[in-house]
């Protein structure tokens, strides 16, 4: 089948429309989560994210709709905890992972086992997004790049020198408790694209790809949005033909993606040396 | 007429002291050096100073008008890492404390993080990557970020240690030209031997204030002799001879 005549499709367009969706969110969202070393947070609260899923299914409601706030909570733990000096913040990210898996894993067990449900969640399963899930996309999307443009200084900011950013008048503590819930609710409404096993890929995968290349902030901002959207069109799509898990297929496009950016910087490098050294 | 007012200040992290009832007053235009030891505090005043830090007793009161007025120079980008920024776009981040909200930067700005470039000779690398430039270059351009708001105040955090002797040289020389146009500035160190030249007063710090004064006085002082024991004498003739004008 032709891409055009999949894009006939109701199923596809909908597939396809919270993909790009859900790219730009991890995307954008994850340069600055990768450059503040927070990278592993989409991880941790993936995890969380289960108990959440789990919690939706064996109460029959929504499990994108349950696992937002348990997220948006576990959220908020893992910032309380890392900004105890005793604690640092990837054993926070740790604590909290473990919290999040073994409820869930609690919570399966009591539901009767992982069902074909649970399964969705747990690898992906873009092709069944419903349209409430792609109209709270959206409303993240805008909301999330609202927050980007608005507060765009002075993230960079936060991201490149917290205590520089503090003297400089940057709230910091609040920035930092938006990006650890803005980060919370773009692993939730990622969970479908590409699964609680691979979610944090969608968040590190096309920053990381995009800073091989990128030569200023905001170029990377755009190429990091750019590769992303990319992977999941091409993912979803080859998932389609080949009826592979789609979240499974983004993410080892992204990876393909990111070796390529990689090869690519490591050509120019050495070309640029050669150039000098003529 | 003061600038900084420090009266009674203590910390602790997790029960280990690090300032103990400290206080001292910063006259406008004063050019201070803060010496001790590792683990003397030096820091921990800053980070107090700067509000990163909340003091858990004592007070302390700046007379300024707002962080616009307060220029920071910590000793290396904390977190710079691979973040694509160009050096403009660092030196530009000072002036974040003079917007609100959606802070985003105008002509105007982007002319004064120009000027302030020039002002400390790193203009010419501004296109350049951040992290691609020497430590030397990048300290630069951390003073041009902490110097574009014509601070009233500039608290360095041993802002020299990236730096070769020639360096070194250049920068103390801009902060003395700073200083003699009326910034106060406050300069922690822990080699009193590239100061010694530039500053006015000294404050020795070791949990408690050991010492604070002019030059004059901190050579007579009894307490910097008991301070730094079999040192002294070298710092007196460094001081004497390696250009505090012969103060000591």
């Amino acid at each position: 089948m032709g891409f055009v005549e999949f894009l006939s499709y109701d199923f596809a367009q909908r597939a396809l429309a919270a993909g790009v969706l859900v790219a730009l969110i991890t995307a954008a969202l994850g340069l600055f989560l990768v450059l503040k070393r927070m990278a592993l947070i989409g991880d941790s609260l993936s995890h969380v994210a289960l108990s959440g899923v789990a919690l939706g299914l064996i109460t029959n409601l929504s499990p994108v709709f349950v696992a937002m706030p348990v997220v948006m909570a576990s959220s908020l733990a893992v910032y309380k905890i890392s900004q105890s000096a005793k604690v640092y913040a990837d054993s926070a990210l740790g604590i909290v992972s473990a919290a999040g898996l073994s409820s869930g894993l609690i919570i399966a067990a009591l539901a009767g086992g992982f069902n074909v449900d649970l399964l969705s969640f747990l690898f992906g399963s873009i092709l069944a997004v419903s349209g409430a899930e792609l109209a709270l996309a959206l409303v993240l999307a805008v909301l999330i790049f609202g927050f980007i443009y608005l507060f765009y200084n002075e993230l960079t900011a936060l991201v490149f020198d917290e205590d520089f950013a503090q003297t400089a008048g940057v709230k910091v503590r609040r920035l930092n408790i938006a990006l650890v819930l803005i980060s919370a609710a773009a692993v939730v409404i990622a969970l479908k694209v590409a699964g609680i096993m691979l979610v944090s890929a969608m968040i590190i995968l096309p920053p990381c790809a995009a800073l091989q290349l990128a030569e200023n902030f905001k170029r990377a901002l755009f190429l990091s949005c750019a590769l992303s959207v990319a992977g999941v069109v091409l993912g979803v799509y080859a998932a389609f033909l080949l009826n592979l898990p789609s979240g499974a297929v983004i993410i080892l496009i992204d990876l393909l993606i990111l070796a390529l950016c990689a090869g690519v910087k490591k050509y120019a490098f050495k070309k640029r040396i050669l150039t000098k050294a003529d | 007429m003061r600038v900084i007012e420090v009266k009674n200040l203590s910390y602790a992290y997790f029960g280990a002291s690090a300032l103990e009832d400290v206080s001292f007053k910063i006259k406008p235009g004063a050019f201070t050096g803060v010496l001790g030891p590792n683990g003397g505090g030096k820091t921990t005043l800053v980070k107090l100073i700067l509000g990163l830090l909340k003091p858990q007793s004592g007070q302390i009161k700046l007379f300024t008008d707002g962080w616009a007025q307060i220029g920071y120079m910590q000793q290396r980008a904390a977190a710079a890492g691979l973040m694509p920024l160009s050096a403009f776009e660092v030196a530009r981040l000072g002036l974040l404390s003079t917007k609100k909200t959606p802070k985003i930067f105008n002509r105007q700005d982007d002319d004064a993080t120009l000027q302030a470039m020039q002002n400390t000779g790193c203009a010419e690398f501004k296109g350049k990557l951040f992290y691609e430039l020497s430590g030397g270059q990048q300290q630069r351009v951390l003073l041009a970020r902490a110097l574009i708001n014509k601070p009233r105040l500039l608290i360095l955090d041993e802002p020299s240690t990236a730096l070769d002797s020639t360096s070194r040289e250049v920068f103390f020389e801009l902060l003395s030209k700073l200083n003699k146009q009326g910034v106060t500035i406050l300069l922690i160190t822990h080699d009193i031997g590239e100061v010694g030249k530039y500053v006015d007063s000294f404050l020795i710090l070791d949990k408690r204030l050991v010492f604070h004064g002019g030059k004059q006085a901190f050579c007579a002082s009894p307490e910097v002799t008991k301070y730094f024991g079999p040192y002294t004498q070298h710092i007196m003739d460094h001081l004497h001879h390696g250009g505090a004008n012969g103060v000591c």
